[in-house]
């Protein structure tokens, strides 16, 4: 392939992923504020007489939750934990894995490549074999388990595939291409980043070239999956929302707004065309008696 | 909605076998639906009840709380239910002509 | 596996046979109950004419009495009106109540089917396939990304989205929108945050509020009828203030204390709304509150004017414009008295529909404060505000968890702390608390019984609740021995009434029901008569 094509399809599929980010995150973000359905672990603000005056739960303890829920996985482990031990290990893997290309970038910049410890290695090794595991694991109990294979899209397998297809791929351009030289690899990606050498450039080796191309599919990708909304899922406060509309306070304002918004039901209780404001407060026409839905 | 013959007549009820027509209501339609019920025969206890009811019903336009309705006839909620098997609610209002009660009830 | 399972396309197909037929036996089991483990159908099947004219081929139930379409053409018309109401429920303006949490959902689900072992009705049924709480969302999710995304239906199959819309589809989802309970145990459940509960919500209001189609008892008799004349009971003011004139003989009778319920007080602290069934089917529940608010002297009242003594607001269960139309009423009411606040009774919907879901459509005066009346009678008790003697409560109590007080709000101890310290022979069921299984009564089922729906609700949705209460009582299993379920909230005593005779638990177990209030009155010290009867 040509080398022109593989940096635009990189460096476009970052941009790619970025402004798609960006706009699903607008998309989230204004998304009209929802009346509130929470469901509770355990106690409650409810649980005081006047709660409204009493301070809901500190943003760091919220906080907390939602880390540690989504490193450890930790509701995986309580609903199946034999699901949960494949999805920790890709999930841990697949979070050693980036932070190590980040670090060869940033290794790559800063050190000299001759020093470069042979750690980075065992890392790189390291973390691609505990995502392979996972990643198999998961294949495996998906095919098999009838649970787990239920409701699961066609294409999702196809994505598995391709995920431990990018694993070898990434594995063969370290330990075949570069020999498992670190300081090679190293110094590799600080010609790339620094486009220090155009022939280079311009004439990728396949190895390095298809690897590339599999992380920008990947890269394209993430906007759509639900891994974005997941952290939606604490700032939509669909748990532990215990905060107030007060008078006069923020969310009574974005109340006050949202009951402005039309309402276009069809439903003949409804008399569609007003505010909410305006539905809300009249009543339905009473409809003949006797007639039927 | 389905029709019922219920004393000699054709009533309209609902799916409940509620009748819908309160105005066609009489003792035979009462002692038909006591059938349906399996509250026939009759007896002095089932009229006071459905009695009770029907003159709650006229005056308030719902069923009296079923303690009242146990106070002021003096039959205890067993035998209502040995009376009315399906109980106040569904079976005595059913025999008694009320609409099926509605709500929380 | 003895039969092929189903899959989610089969929903629109062979509309004319029904997509599952529920033996018996395949049924959870309840070894201790005789004749539970019969080879018959559990459900009555509907009549011939019955059948003729509604929608049943979902299991064969009718709990939304959906008329059959008339012909093809109507048949597109429904359908067409489906779509504008699925467009609706994902657009900003028809529906801002709900939208977040539908969007999450539809796009979470990564299908580890981890929410299957959390449903009682699931389990209940034996694991038949179309109660799988992901088997709805999947049906909505899929007709989502197929009819109304762009290029949906380009390879559909691929993409997981393989299924027909046709109006077989459409009316066995109507039908199924009314399989759960929305106790939403799954969402809890669920490591992803998606809510199972929110679609069957978001369901309901789509046929609702586009289609009008909503079952009977919940909207003709239910909400509507509340706003035409005040209550859903039918209760109208006059015919409640000679409810309240015999509750206060009631007291007097068995208290021997001469009450003055407070009706209309103006300025006092407190509005108490019950729901208005309390005054109808157990009349004791309310004057419990009497009867412990005036001991423990505080400023409180009921009200009489119209929409003041109904806290039901069906709404909530099926309908956004409903349940905003009844919250604005009853607040409307507690403003007119210039109460301080709004004290809901035990009443789980209501509590949950009034405190929590309705805090965002409330602002300026009517942004009034409410809460439920289980923190309040903790302080009354624990704080030993009025005289209570645990000895008269001697007997072996179960609480059960109504779903919308406490795994949707939070309240989970102040119930347990009132029987910790009044019922000495107090045990919980397993599980409890913010785990606790729905009683199968949930979202106006209790409420609900046309054609066959009860034969469903009892046997299926209530099924795993009579095993824990049975468990709950094992060591004490003589029927002699008077057992009581506690439970704070109307809906679930009106399915534990129900489930109660279905399986003949009083004859043969001695188990009773009634709510949290009743206990502490009856623990009162110098009552003339015990205060709870056991009818």
């Amino acid at each position: 392939m040509d080398g022109i094509m593989v940096v635009f399809l990189f460096y476009g599929s970052i941009l790619f992923c970025l402004i798609a980010s960006l706009v699903k995150i607008t998309g989230f973000i204004t998304t009209p504020l929802h009346l509130k359905w929470e469901y509770y672990k355990g106690s409650s603000i409810y649980e005081s007489i006047d709660w409204r005056t009493r301070a809901p739960k500190g943003f760091l303890e919220k906080l907390s939750t939602a880390v540690l829920d989504i490193l450890l996985l930790r509701e995986y482990y309580r609903r199946n934990p034999k699901y949960w031990f494949f999805l920790y290990l890709f999930h841990l893997g697949i979070y050693l894995l980036i932070l190590w290309h980040i670090w060869l970038f940033v290794a790559s910049a800063l050190i000299v490549p001759e020093a470069a410890r042979s750690y980075g290695l065992i890392w790189g090794h390291g973390a691609t074999i505990l995502v392979c595991i996972g990643g198999l694991g998961i294949l495996i109990l998906r095919t098999i388990d009838t649970e787990l294979r239920l409701y699961y899209a066609p294409l999702h397998y196809i994505k598995w595939v391709l995920m431990l297809i990018t694993l070898a791929g990434g594995f063969y351009a370290v330990h075949v291409y570069f020999s498992g030289s670190i300081p090679a690899i190293l110094k590799y990606v600080r010609t790339q980043i620094t486009f220090g050498d155009t022939a280079q450039k311009l004439h990728p080796p396949p190895a390095t070239a298809v690897h590339v191309l599999f992380g920008s599919i990947w890269l394209v990708y993430l906007p759509f999956s639900h891994i974005l909304r997941l952290f939606f899922r604490y700032y939509h406060a669909l748990r532990f929302d215990e905060v107030p509309n007060m008078p006069g306070g923020i969310i009574e304002k974005r109340v006050k707004k949202l009951l402005g918004k039309p309402v276009t039901w069809a439903g003949p209780h409804i008399q569609s065309g007003r505010s909410w404001r305006e539905t809300a407060t009249g009543l339905p026409v009473d409809e003949k008696k006797g007639e039927t839905r | 909605m389905a029709k019922a013959t219920l004393g000699g007549v054709e009533i309209e009820v609902d799916e409940d076998g509620f009748i819908q027509e309160p105005d066609n209501w009489n003792k035979e339609v009462a002692e038909d639906l006591a059938k349906m019920e399996q509250a026939f025969p009759m007896g002095d206890d089932h009229w006071k009840i459905v009695n009770y009811l029907r003159n709650y019903y006229a005056k308030y336009g719902i069923a009296p709380p079923i303690r009242m309705l146990v106070k002021q006839t003096g039959i205890d909620l067993k035998t209502i239910y040995e009376l009315f098997p399906s109980g106040p609610a569904k079976g005595a209002c059913k025999v008694a002509g009320l609409p099926k009660p509605t709500g929380c009830v | 596996m003895r039969k092929k399972r189903l899959r989610v396309s089969d929903i629109g197909k062979n509309g004319a046979d029904r997509l599952v037929r529920i033996n018996r036996k395949d049924l959870m089991p309840l070894p201790d109950i005789p004749g539970e483990d019969r080879e018959d159908d559990p459900i009555r099947p509907l009549t011939d004419r019955q059948r003729a004219i509604y929608e049943h081929s979902l299991d064969g139930v009718s709990a939304v009495a959906i008329p059959c379409a008339k012909d093809e053409e109507e048949e597109k018309r429904l359908i067409q009106s489906f779509l504008e109401g699925l467009k609706k429920l994902l657009s900003k303006e028809n529906n801002w109540t709900f939208l977040q949490q539908l969007q999450q959902t539809l796009d979470c689900c990564v299908k580890c089917q981890a929410c299957s072992d959390a449903c009682a009705i699931y389990l209940g049924s034996g694991r038949q396939e179309i109660y799988r709480p992901t088997f709805r969302s999947e049906v909505v999710r899929r007709i989502v990304n197929k009819y109304l995304k762009k290029g949906g239906r380009f390879f559909a199959k691929l993409r997981g989205n393989d299924i027909e819309l046709n109006w077989t589809t459409i009316a066995r989802l109507a039908e199924l929108a009314y399989r759960c309970t929305m106790c939403r145990r799954c969402a809890t459940w669920c490591p992803m945050g998606s809510d199972n509960g929110v679609i069957t919500h978001e369901l309901r209001k789509l046929f609702s509020q586009e289609m009008g189609i909503a079952p009977k008892e919940l909207h003709e008799a239910g909400s509507m009828r509340q706003l035409r004349v005040g209550a859903s009971t039918g209760i109208s003011p006059k015919a409640f203030v000679d409810i309240i004139a015999f509750m206060e003989e009631e007291i007097e009778e068995k208290t021997g204390r001469k009450i003055k319920v407070p009706v209309d007080k103006k300025g006092a602290d407190i509005l108490l709304i019950h729901n208005s069934g309390e005054y109808l089917s157990w009349i004791e529940n309310p004057a419990a509150f009497a009867v412990i608010f005036e001991e423990a002297g505080l400023s409180w009242t009921l009200s009489s004017d119209l929409y003041g003594y109904e806290a039901t607001n069906y709404g909530v269960w099926y309908d956004d414009v409903q349940f905003s139309r009844v919250v604005l009423r009853q607040i409307g009411i507690a403003k007119k008295l210039g109460a301080k606040k709004i004290v809901i009774g035990e009443c789980g919907h209501a509590t949950k529909g009034l405190v929590v879901l309705a805090d965002r459509i409330l602002a300026d005066d009517m942004n009034f404060p409410r809460e439920s009346a289980l923190p309040l009678l903790e302080d009354i008790v624990c704080a030993n505000r009025i005289k209570l003697d645990p000895c008269k409560n001697n007997f072996p109590v179960t609480l059960h968890d109504p779903c919308s007080i406490v795994r949707l709000m939070g309240i989970v101890e102040p119930q347990r702390k009132i029987l910790r310290k009044i019922c000495p022979q107090f045990r919980e069921m397993e599980p409890h608390g913010v785990d606790n299984y729905c009683c199968g009564g949930g979202s106006g089922f209790a409420i609900m019984s046309p054609m066959n729906f009860s034969d469903w609700k009892l046997t299926i949705a209530g099924r795993m609740k009579v095993k824990q209460i049975l468990d709950a009582f094992k060591d004490v299993q003589d029927p002699s021995i008077k057992k009581y379920v506690c439970a704070p909230c109307s809906n679930c005593k009106g399915q534990l009434r129900d489930l109660l005779a279905h399986y003949k638990l009083r004859e043969t177990c001695g188990i009773y029901f009634g709510g949290l209030a009743e206990l502490i009155a009856n623990a009162m010290v110098g009552l003339k008569k015990p205060f709870i009867e056991w009818q």
